[in-house]
């Protein structure tokens, strides 16, 4: 018997029916064209040794090959538009790896040999380590910036005067910025920005006029967040 | 006066990053893989810095270098020992730093047991000295490139162009860097030394044993399912609160990428092939060919110490979405440098003289352009040296390809899928990824050299099967 795998889905389903994957003849497999899914009519089939298997490319409008991608045997026709039909004779029982080359992706397919008595071949030995692949099996990246919103902590706030001045001294527990604002009759009349170390620091503001000032004193830690609670607000007379 | 006001105490400090933790001493690779997590796992490595290499010779003109094209061996995945080719045995290879106007003289030695070549990417090369994909250093010989370098500033590359045989080679580690600096560059008092870091990227796929799995597959080419960034898997780079230029190559076979970096932060590209862009360009999102080059200027000083930040491969999955993540690490630094808002003038160029149009498809054989293979024996277009000509690349297929011009740069105009980046208006390319079903004009500029060149699609299965075409300036 000769079984052609015809082209149409329905035929393909019926002859799938109609040949168990045991069935003892020569084999057709026929290229099928699918705008999303190119592939082979029967990606596994069965044949006992002594038995031929045919590529057909016979109908397709796009270019296809077949070519061996099992180290065991050798095949490989030429890339060609309904180019014409290869065969192979199986002499040894074994799985037979093969792919099409333009659609690796979705033509692929293996012919297995068994014996004259059906039997199916010893499975081959594992192949080296240096032909396994080693597959990434890296979970999804889940996080793509890890970002510190931690709050410095600023205390220790202390206000004094000095000449024509006035000097804060502060602790923040974070390297970061520390900002004094000075306040006359509600207007802001100086401010000045520091950057300073962990720990304890002072700021001097000097070159003040005689008179009673509102002094406010806030922070920030390096990645941008303000020291928690509101900022520390104080007055002092300058003389 | 003691100002009593509110504190709330800390629960917590931020955690330090694994670069600060300190690690066991290790001996033994089985300890090392032991040790390890999965020796794929991300972020697991600092990033290394390739190796600069050093003059053999220099005269007041000339700077003499020498390469041995060879096997080698590399530590890629934690505890294994990967089998590579490599300039000098190394992968990437040792990166050449040359300045404009200063020659450069690289001898390759050829320890292979084949043919090579090297190919300088993006470099103004005398056609005998470009790396034609016929002229091939035989195993065992050796070759002398010159290079004039006569263009400005510019990330370059080098590469192994044999033909047929690019896919493997590069794949195996024949690859590294050349950076070419000029003084107009340097006026502009861009991050230097440890603060530019050029990084090369490839997608790489792994044996039981630790090396390389290659599996050609000429239709989309070859795709890894790990990242390789200077040679480690997805590493980590230790960064200073300041601004770092950052040199991206895109040395993967046939992998496009889209970087991005953290939720969408700027990345701000100063550079692209053809070297400095007319002004800097802030992007979110950039897309990076097979054998494309983006610099980035990126300002950790907006981060604190002990964040991090990843950049991915939004185009990705799996293990080719991290790219690398930047940790940032120390306390205060003062940098009075900004990015100027004017980098480089264009330069003017005469009117185009021809217009030719290139079909992209699979064609009756292989992958073809205009229905053409690559024949050594005939030339396909003679352009005018000097002259610039308007180059349409049609893509009939699903598939991008990244078409590269030997020796010429080219300028974008226009593409079918919506308007071109301002960051590829504002400077020379000389690779272009055509999207699937895409048509890309550009204007290419003939100059300096006459000679035969080749141009090329660099996803390389599909230039190993000759996807390529011949053209003589004369």
């Amino acid at each position: 018997m000769r079984v052609v795998v015809p082209f149409t889905a329905a035929a393909l389903l019926a002859a799938a029916l109609a040949l168990p994957a045991t069935a003892s003849a020569d084999v057709t497999i026929q290229a099928v064209d699918d705008v999303i899914n190119n592939r082979w009519s029967s990606p596994e089939v069965s044949v006992k040794v002594g038995e031929k298997v045919t590529w057909s490319f016979a109908g397709t409008t796009l270019m296809h090959n077949v070519k061996s991608s099992s180290t065991n045997w050798s095949i490989d026709s030429p890339f060609a538009i309904a180019g014409p039909s290869v065969s192979q004779t199986f002499t040894a029982a074994g799985n037979y790896a093969y792919v099409c080359q333009l659609h690796a992706g979705t033509m692929t397919g293996v012919v297995k040999v068994t014996d004259e008595s059906g039997n199916p071949a010893p499975p081959p030995p594992p192949p080296p380590l240096s032909e396994q692949p080693y597959a990434n099996d890296t979970p999804p990246l889940a996080v793509y910036e890890l970002r510190d919103t931690v709050a410095p902590k600023l205390d220790r706030v202390n206000v004094s005067r000095v000449r024509r001045g006035v000097r804060v001294r502060f602790r923040l527990s974070e390297d970061g910025k520390v900002a004094v604002r000075l306040t006359r009759g509600g207007r802001v009349v100086k401010t000045r920005t520091v950057e300073v170390d962990r720990g304890t620091g002072s700021v001097t503001v000097s070159g003040l006029r005689a008179g009673t000032y509102g002094v406010q004193v806030s922070a920030k830690d390096l990645a941008g967040n303000a020291a928690s609670g509101s900022p520390s607000r104080a007055r002092v007379t300058v003389r | 006066m003691r100002n009593g006001f509110g504190s709330i105490a800390l629960l917590c400090t931020v955690a330090a990053p694994d670069a600060l933790r300190p690690r066991k001493a290790t001996v033994t690779s089985a300890a090392i893989r032991s040790q390890a997590k999965s020796p794929f796992a991300p972020f697991q490595r600092d990033l290394p810095r390739i190796p600069e290499l050093v003059p053999v010779s220099s005269t007041r003109t000339r700077d003499t270098y020498a390469l041995t094209v060879r096997e080698g061996l590399a530590e890629v995945l934690p505890g294994f020992q990967t089998p590579i080719y490599g300039y000098d045995g190394v992968y990437p290879g040792p990166i050449i730093r040359a300045r404009k106007g200063r020659e450069v003289v690289v001898r390759q030695t050829n320890a292979l047991p084949f043919e090579t070549n090297v190919h300088l990417h993006g470099g103004y090369v005398p056609a005998e000295h470009d790396g034609h994909p016929m002229d091939i250093i035989p195993a065992g010989g050796s070759f002398d490139y010159h290079y004039p370098n006569d263009q400005d500033a510019a990330t370059l590359w080098y590469h192994d162009h044999a033909h047929g045989r690019t896919s493997k080679t590069l794949y195996y580690g024949l690859v590294s860097m050349y950076l070419l600096e000029d003084e107009l560059e340097a006026e502009l008092g861009l991050p230097q030394g440890e603060f530019d870091v050029p990084i090369v990227i490839a997608d790489h796929a792994f044996n039981k044993d630790g090396s390389f799995r290659y599996a050609e597959n000429v239709d989309i080419g070859f795709r890894g399912d790990t990242i390789l960034v200077n040679g480690a898997v997805s590493p980590r780079m230790a960064v200073q609160r300041r601004r770092y230029r950052l040199r991206f190559l895109n040395a993967s076979n046939a992998r496009s990428y889209a970087l991005r970096l953290g939720k969408g932060r700027p990345l701000l590209q100063i550079a692209g092939d053809g070297g400095l862009l007319t002004r800097p360009v802030p992007r979110a999102r950039v897309p990076l060919h097979p054998a494309e080059r983006t610099d980035f200027v990126i300002d950790f000083s907006q981060y604190g110490p002990g964040e991090e930040i990843t950049l991915y491969n939004e185009d990705g999955e799996g293990g080719t979405v991290p790219i690398m993540r930047f940790d940032i690490t120390g306390g205060r630094v003062s940098e009075e440098f900004r990015v100027p808002t004017r980098l480089r003038d264009a330069e003017p160029l005469p009117a185009p003289n021809a217009r030719r149009t290139w079909n992209l498809a699979l064609g009756t054989a292989a992958w073809q352009i205009n229905g053409l293979s690559f024949d050594p024996n005939r030339i396909d277009v003679r352009p005018r040296r000097g002259s610039t000509e308007v180059w349409t690349f049609v893509n009939n297929s699903n598939r991008v390809h990244p078409m590269h011009l030997h020796g010429f740069l080219f300028r974008m105009m226009d593409r079918s899928s919506g308007p071109v980046e301002l960051a590829d208006k504002l400077g020379w390319k000389d690779t272009v990824g055509v999207l699937p079903n895409e048509t890309v004009t550009v204007l290419a500029w003939f100059a300096p050299y006459a000679g035969k060149y080749v141009f090329h699609c660099h996803a390389l299965e599909h230039a190993d099967k000759a996807m390529m075409l011949q053209m003589e300036i004369v």
